[in-house]
This record gives structure tokens, C-alpha cells and sequence, in this order.
């Protein structure tokens, strides 16, 4: 009995301990310490001010396979968080209003309608102590569009006819038209880089994976494969209303999103990137945390296969599935409530963004949903077939539940990226569901895609098209200003939502967690973040 | 004995054989495009297709496979990742390190604690110390690795800051990732010993030592560990070939740069030369431990040396004659 009542007493202290353990300093009482990006003009945060001897860590989801992609070829994303940091670009662009502002070109003129004139700063200084030059610029040109065989920065630029004027004057060449070229000149891919620090890293190869080169607010310092890369502020930087809180920023990588938290919750690291939205709400209570949500301006579209498949050509089957679906519960879901259904094609926060429907439009009418599929001839239900990237399976449940209140019953096939395209274009789907920007004067929209011969607008969309929309097309990409695409562009999106070309599902979200004193959270041109503007305030 | 070392060694070759067969099948049968996946979604059907040409992956699968198998045995060549660009075999090693120290101190763990707790169990049959030991480790093993391991992290890392949540950058790193693994085995390797012991402390030579006088605890470790030691050291090395692949869910949750993960991910991303190397690697590797496993059978118990090195057949003859 003793012995029985030992053992009881022993497992409920091990319990008790357990518990405790387990009690964490969480306080479900606490405010919501979640926050939204509005706008990535952090220039009057502490980062630019103030400058101390730490280090900020910060818990990334992936290793990339190199940390300058642009100088290899590569187009992957886990790169740019960390080159925009290395690297400058030329030009700025205003994530609210999409306007072009100067980085390191202070001015720019086009000279016709492939060529503009950039004037450069004079007191940029490079990691190997050389002041940039105009001839730095035409080497990055050189080589970006070595390189756009493989990838996809130098795609837009003639090489040939890029050149130095002098020193502080550069001609940059386009290989097509568009004005909003210049805009792209501020993605992270675009950031400029010298021969001879190129040459001192060993290459290109050795470059993309140690790029001690640029001009950024931070310097290459350290990668250990598989384990961390280690970034030190440039203390040379150009721009004085830039301090750099941090001495040294340290990424590491944990793919498991929950132990990436935990890793903030220790001390171990400060910040943490790519959470779930859902699971990101979750973390709104903890006082040892602060959420921030942002946009990085990409929509779910759902696209319709309009050559392939005999239900999709049909206008009032494409309309039967807009109306009965429920754009708030999906972007409720998908958004974990952080944000609301699109009105437009791409994301209000976009540049050159447009709301086409109002709330009432997007409201869910099975009813009409069901009268319109019995006037197309399927009024006994309707079986199609469709296929997703592997990422959103849960909003692909949702879609489901929903079409099938009106008859529509929609298999899903989840893929992944080796999959998706083929799949995609391969027209054996009647849908195609995918997250993208379709900007619409955007280079890597409709110019691209133009480019790239790619069947109409964009992977895996309509696989057909009209001499209208090609027409509109024409005059949105030769357009000599925002302003004289935006009547091209209105008409082109009118006929996208009279006709069910497309519909815009919901904005895609992310979250970063970080230490409940951390702040500075903010993003860089085409929704990456910022690793540079973080501080730390005291609590 | 060296006859025989050359004769498992050389096991190795249908072994690789074998394996690149099957992954290459797998390259041809499986959907997706590596030359797509580098490139991403938005490159077009012109560099994916000169990509394709750069990789060599327009050639005939046979093709492809008889100059991978001949850059691997005239220069040692793994091929290199379509990913990185860097040799296989180069970030491969590291990797394997890594994994290998975290296997061999997980089973340690789990080889000690499972072993003492089986001695106990045995010696404690049918009491309640008995069925302590047998919740305990049938707890650990019934959580899901990666539930222990947010687990430990929560409370070594979040609540008492001992260990760091993640990385290897210092040995106390290593300490989490090896105590989940370790922990989970720990069943196992109680459930062996404490058979096993079972088994050897009916047998007539410990009744005999008993009637000797000698000592209960020179009984145990001296007379009875030591037989019923093999059974656990079996298990001992399909727990090293095991965990040294594996363990991907603690690579992903501890941030710790392991063969397991790197393998996985390669397969989502089409790397199909990380894929072969990593697997050809391992299999080596395994079959080293099987091998290394063998022989430590004879140095617990020199009966066995007949056995396991000659073969059953001629142990039959050797018996029959006897």
C-alpha cells in the first residue's frame, strides 16, 4: 500500500513539474499584439538612427541554395530576404503608389522608347572600397542578361546597346517597350555589383554563395552550410539617414514553423518568418510575441480552361461558379480573418491596383448559381476537374463545400512546383487555381508573358484569347505612362469580369513573429522583407 | 575473418546496383520536371528545355545511368546537386557527420537508459517497479518524435533556457536532438533486455553460479548481461542503419543540417543527383554498420564466430560431425 501510494505521489510530481513547465508566461488576457504592414518607409525608425553592438537573429523556413540567385541564374525567393539586404538597386519603388523614387540613381530620363539615362550617386561605396561607377552598372547589366537563359532577371535588357556615358551616367537599354520597366529595376535580382568584386569572390558561382560585393546596407560575412549565414552592417553605407541598429544579423533555418516560434520565445532568435496565417492568430495573445501580417501582393486566381473543356467555354457555367462561391468565407479562411476578399484583380496595396466588383457582386447566390448551370445544360450537376499547387489544400476544401451547395462537384489534384506548370498548362483541367501578382502593368505580367510566347496571360489561364483582348494587351504594354494605360487596362478588366475570364479568390498573407521589443518590421519592393530595419526598443 | 570482411564489402556492389536502378526508374516514372523546378514557375518552355540540355537529361535514361555509374567508380563522382551546383558528395559528407553523431548518441541514450531499465524490469518481474519501467517507456515511445521534441525545446530551451532551441554551432545543440531520438527507442531496448534477461536467468549455468554462492550482481552483469547482450546489440545496429537516413522530423524541428532532410527535400525538388548520392551514401554506409554489427556478435560471444562466418551450412556440418 505504501509502496503503491509512493509511486502516486511520485507521478504526480512529475506531473506537477511537467505542468509547470508547460505553464510558459503565456497570458490569454493580454491585448492583440497583432499588426499590419501599411507602407515599408521605415526611415524613421530606430534602424536609422541608432547603432549597436547586437546581433539579431533570425529564424528563416529555408536554406537557400544561394544567396545572390541573380548572378547564377536563379530565380528562387529565399535569396532576395537576404541580397536586398547586400545589394542596392537603382531605383525605389512606393508600395502604395507604385512611383519610382532614386536609390542609387539620384535622376533618369528615356532618351526613346527602349533607352533611359540614369544619373548615379557619386559617394556609393563598394565592399572592395572602390566608389561605384557608371561601368558597375553595365557590368550588372552584362550579366544579368548573360544569365537570363536560366533566369528571369536580365530577360528585358539589351545588353548591347546598355553603356557608360561617364562616370556618373549610365544608358540602360530595354529589349521591349514599357515604361514600367524602370520600376523593375527596384526588385532585388536588379541589385548592382562591381567586375572586380566578382573577381575577388572567385567567380560567379563563388559570388552568388559568398557575395562580398554591393553596396547594401549589409555585408556578407559568414555561411556555414546547412547552419546559418552571418550578415555585418557596411558602416560605409551611403545613405546617412540609415544607421543600422543591428551589428551583425544571423539566419538560421528550421522548417518546422512551431519550433521557429519557440526559437523566439527562447531568446535564440528574434524574429522569425513564413508563418501560417492561421497559426500566426494563434500567437496573438502571447505577450512574448508581436505578429505582424503583410501582403506580398499576390492573389488566388482561378483561372477557367476555356479550349479544353466544353463546360468552361460556356459563359453561364464560369458565372455559375462565381456566384456560388463565398469570396469572404474563402478569404476568411485563407487570411485566418486578417484580411478581406479581393475586389480587385491583384492586391488593393499593389501599385496600379483597381477594384472591379463591389461587396454586392461577390455575395454568394446559389440559387443563381444553380439556374445558371440548368440554362447551360446542367441541371442534373456538373463534375469538373482541377488542379492546385500542394500549399492550400485547406482553402481547396472550402472551395469544394462551397460549389457543392450548387452542384458542382470539384476534384482537386494538389501538385508541386515540378508538377504545377505542366499540369497546369497540360489542358486536361477545367481549373487551374494558382497565387500570382497579374499586375497588369506590371513587366512580369503581361510583357513577360508576351515574351515568353506563353498561350495568353499567364500559367495554366484561359489557353485562349480575343483579338480585343490582345488589342488591349498592346496598348497596356506600349502605354508611355500609367496614365494612358489605365483606360486600356479598365476596358481589358471589364471584360474579364463581364465574360468570368477570371476570378480573383482572395489576397494571399503572410506572417512574421517576432521578440514582443522587436520592431521595424517591413517589407521591400515585390513583398520581401526588410531584415534591415529591425530594432529593438526597451520594454 | 578477412575472407569473410572482403565477402560482405563486396555485397555492396549488387547492393549500389540495385539502389541507382531503382532511383533512376523512379527519375523516369515519377511526374515532374527538375529543369522546372529550378527554374521556377515563371521561366519560360525555351530555358526549361536548355536547361534540360544542360543537365543531360534529354539523353535515354540508360544513357544517363551508364555515365552516372561511370563517373562514380573513374572518379568518384556523385554527380553534382541541380540545386546548388555544388558536388553531392561534398555537401553530402557533412551532412552524414552530422547525422552519424546524433544516431550514434541517440542510441546511446536509448541503448543505456532501455538497457538499465530492462535489467530492472527483469529482476523486478511482476512488481509495480516493473510496471513503472514498462509505462515509462512505452510513453515515450507512443508520443510522436516530433511532439518530444517541441516538447524538450518548450521546456529546455523556452522555460529554463539550458539548451539553445536550435542549431549545432556547440555541443549542447546536440543534446535535444539526440535525447528525442534516444528517448523513443528507449522501449525497445527494454523490451529485449528485459526478454532476454529473462530467458538467461532460467538457464541451468545461472541456477548453477546461484547454488555457487556467488554474488546476485556478479550473477546479473558478469553471467546474464552479457548472453543476453545480443539480441540487444542487433537491435543496436538496426537502430544505427535506421536513424541514419531517418530522423528527417528532428532535422526539421531543430534546424540540424542531417542526411535524412537533405534527401527529402531533394526528392520534392526533383534533385535527382542528390537523391542517388544521398542514397547510394547511405546505403554504404548501412551496409559498413550491418557488417560492423556481425562482428560484434563474435567479440560478445566467440560461439558465434563459426556461425556467422562460415555460414549455416558448414555450422550444420561442423554439427552433424560433432
Amino acid at each position: 500500500m505504501n509502496r503503491k501510494r509512493l509511486v502516486a505521489a511520485g507521478l504526480a510530481a512529475v506531473m506537477a513539474v511537467s505542468l509547470a513547465a508547460c505553464g510558459g508566461k503565456t497570458d490569454s488576457t493580454q491585448s492583440s499584439k497583432t499588426t499590419q504592414i501599411n507602407d515599408n518607409t521605415a526611415n524613421s525608425d530606430a534602424a536609422n538612427t541608432e547603432k549597436t553592438d547586437e546581433t539579431l537573429t533570425i529564424s528563416l523556413s529555408s536554406e537557400p541554395s544561394s544567396i545572390v540567385g541573380s548572378l547564377v541564374g536563379e530565380s528562387e525567393n529565399e535569396g532576395c530576404v537576404i541580397s536586398g539586404a547586400i545589394l542596392d538597386t537603382l531605383v525605389a519603388t512606393d508600395p502604395t503608389t507604385g512611383e519610382v523614387k532614386p536609390r542609387l540613381a539620384t535622376e533618369w530620363e528615356w532618351l526613346d522608347d527602349y533607352r533611359v539615362q540614369f544619373t548615379l550617386r557619386d559617394d556609393v561605396v563598394m565592399t572592395d572600397g572602390h566608389t561605384m561607377t557608371s561601368a558597375d552598372v553595365v557590368y550588372t547589366v552584362n550579366t544579368l542578361a548573360a544569365q537570363s537563359a536560366n533566369g528571369d532577371a536580365g530577360r528585358y535588357f539589351d545588353a548591347s546597346k546598355t553603356e557608360a556615358v561617364d562616370d556618373t551616367h549610365v544608358i540602360v537599354a530595354f529589349n521591349t517597350v514599357s515604361p514600367d520597366l524602370i520600376a523593375m529595376l527596384s526588385w532585388t535580382p536588379f541589385g548592382i555589383f562591381s567586375e572586380a568584386e566578382v573577381e575577388a569572390a572567385g567567380g560567379f558561382d563563388a559570388a552568388a554563395d559568398k557575395p562580398v560585393i554591393g553596396s547594401g546596407r549589409y555585408r556578407f560575412k559568414e555561411w556555414v552550410a546547412g547552419q546559418y549565414i552571418v550578415l555585418e552592417r557596411n558602416d560605409d553605407y551611403w545613405d546617412d539617414d540609415y544607421a543600422g541598429y543591428y551589428k551583425e544579423i544571423k539566419l538560421t533555418f528550421t522548417s518546422d514553423a512551431a519550433a521557429r516560434v519557440m526559437q523566439v520565445q527562447s531568446g535564440d532568435a528574434q524574429v522569425t518568418t513564413d508563418i501560417d496565417i492561421a497559426q500566426a492568430a494563434t500567437y496573438e495573445s502571447d505577450e512574448n510575441l508581436s505578429t505582424t501580417f503583410y501582403s506580398f501582393g499576390q492573389v488566388y486566381h482561378l483561372w477557367f480552361n476555356m479550349r479544353d473543356s466544353e463546360a468552361m467555354k460556356n459563359a453561364d457555367v464560369r458565372a455559375a461558379i462565381d456566384k456560388a462561391l463565398d469570396y469572404q468565407a474563402i478569404a476568411a479562411y485563407a487570411t485566418a480573418g486578417q484580411a478581406e476578399e479581393s475586389l480587385g484583380y491583384i492586391e488593393s496595396d499593389v501599385a496600379f491596383a483597381h477594384d472591379y466588383y463591389t461587396k454586392e457582386e461577390r455575395a454568394q447566390d446559389i440559387e443563381g448559381a444553380k439556374e445558371l448551370l440548368a440554362s447551360a445544360g446542367y441541371g442534373d450537376g456538373l463534375s469538373v476537374k482541377c488542379v492546385g499547387l500542394g500549399d492550400t489544400e485547406g482553402l481547396y476544401t472550402v472551395i469544394q463545400e462551397q460549389l457543392a451547395q450548387a452542384g458542382i462537384t470539384l476534384t482537386i489534384e494538389s501538385t508541386d512546383t515540378a508538377t504545377f506548370v505542366q499540369a497546369a498548362n497540360s489542358g486536361d483541367y477545367d481549373l487551374i487555381i494558382v497565387g500570382e501578382y497579374l499586375d497588369t502593368r506590371n513587366p512580369s505580367a503581361f510583357t513577360f508573358f508576351r515574351q515568353a510566347n506563353i498561350d495568353t496571360f499567364c500559367i495554366g489561364g484561359p489557353k485562349t484569347t480575343t483579338s480585343e483582348i490582345e488589342g488591349l494587351i498592346d496598348e497596356i504594354v506600349l502605354a508611355e505612362s500609367n496614365e494612358a494605360a489605365a483606360e486600356p487596362i479598365e476596358k481589358l478588366m471589364e471584360i474579364f469580369k463581364k465574360d468570368t475570364w477570371v476570378l480573383n479568390l482572395c489576397p494571399q498573407l503572410k506572417a512574421v513573429v517576432t521578440a514582443s521589443n522587436i520592431k521595424g518590421v517591413a517589407t521591400r519592393e515585390r513583398g520581401f522583407l526588410d531584415i534591415t530595419t529591425y530594432y529593438a526598443v526597451a520594454e | 575473418m578477412i575472407k569473410y570482411i572482403i565477402k560482405r564489402v563486396l555485397y555492396l556492389i549488387p547492393i549500389l546496383i540495385g539502389v541507382s536502378a531503382i532511383i533512376f526508374a523512379l527519375k523516369t516514372w515519377t511526374p515532374g520536371d527538375p529543369a522546372r523546378s529550378i527554374l521556377g514557375n515563371d521561366a519560360t518552355q525555351e530555358q526549361v528545355d536548355a536547361k534540360r540540355e544542360e543537365l543531360g537529361l534529354n539523353d535515354p535514361v540508360l544513357v544517363q545511368y551508364f555515365h552516372y555509374i561511370k563517373d562514380i567508380v573513374t572518379k568518384g563522382d556523385f554527380g553534382d546537386s541541380y540545386r546548388t551546383g555544388k558536388p553531392v558528395l561534398e555537401e553530402i559528407l557533412p551532412r552524414l557527420k552530422t547525422s552519424a553523431i546524433i544516431t550514434l548518441g541517440s542510441v546511446a541514450i536509448g541503448a543505456i537508459i532501455g538497457v538499465f531499465l530492462g535489467i530492472i524490469s527483469a529482476l523486478k518481474k511482476y512488481t509495480w517497479a516493473d510496471s513503472l519501467v514498462l509505462v515509462i517507456s512505452m510513453f515515450f515511445q507512443s508520443v510522436p518524435e516530433f511532439v518530444v521534441g517541441l516538447a524538450l525545446i518548450f521546456v529546455f530551451a523556452v522555460n529554463l533556457h539550458l539548451l539553445p532551441a536550435s542549431g549545432i554551432e556547440n555541443a549542447a545543440g546536440y543534446i535535444m536532438p539526440m535525447l528525442c531520438i534516444g528517448l523513443a527507442s528507449i522501449a525497445n531496448y527494454t523490451r529485449i533486455t528485459r526478454s532476454s534477461m529473462l530467458e538467461v536467468l532460467g538457464e541451468d549455468y545461472i541456477r548453477t553460479a546461484r547454488a555457487k554462492g556467488q554474488k546476485e550482481s556478479n550473477i546479473t552483469f558478469r553471467h546474464a548481461l552479457r548472453n543476453a547482450m545480443i539480441p540487444v546489440a542487433q537491435s543496436i545496429g538496426t537502430s544505427l542503419g535506421n536513424s541514419i537516413g531517418g530522423g528527417m522530423v528532428l532535422e526539421t524541428v531543430f534546424g540540424v543540417p542531417g542526411v535524412g532532410k537533405y534527401i527529402t527535400d531533394s526528392i520534392t525538388q526533383r534533385n535527382y543527383p542528390s537523391v542517388l548520392g544521398g542514397a547510394l551514401i547511405i546505403a554504404m554506409v548501412l551496409t559498413i554498420i550491418n557488417l560492423l554489427v556481425d562482428l560484434s556478435f563474435i567479440a560478445i560471444d566467440p560461439r558465434l564466430k563459426t556461425t556467422i562466418i562460415t555460414g549455416s551450412k558448414k555450422c550444420k556440418k561442423t554439427q552433424a560431425a560433432a
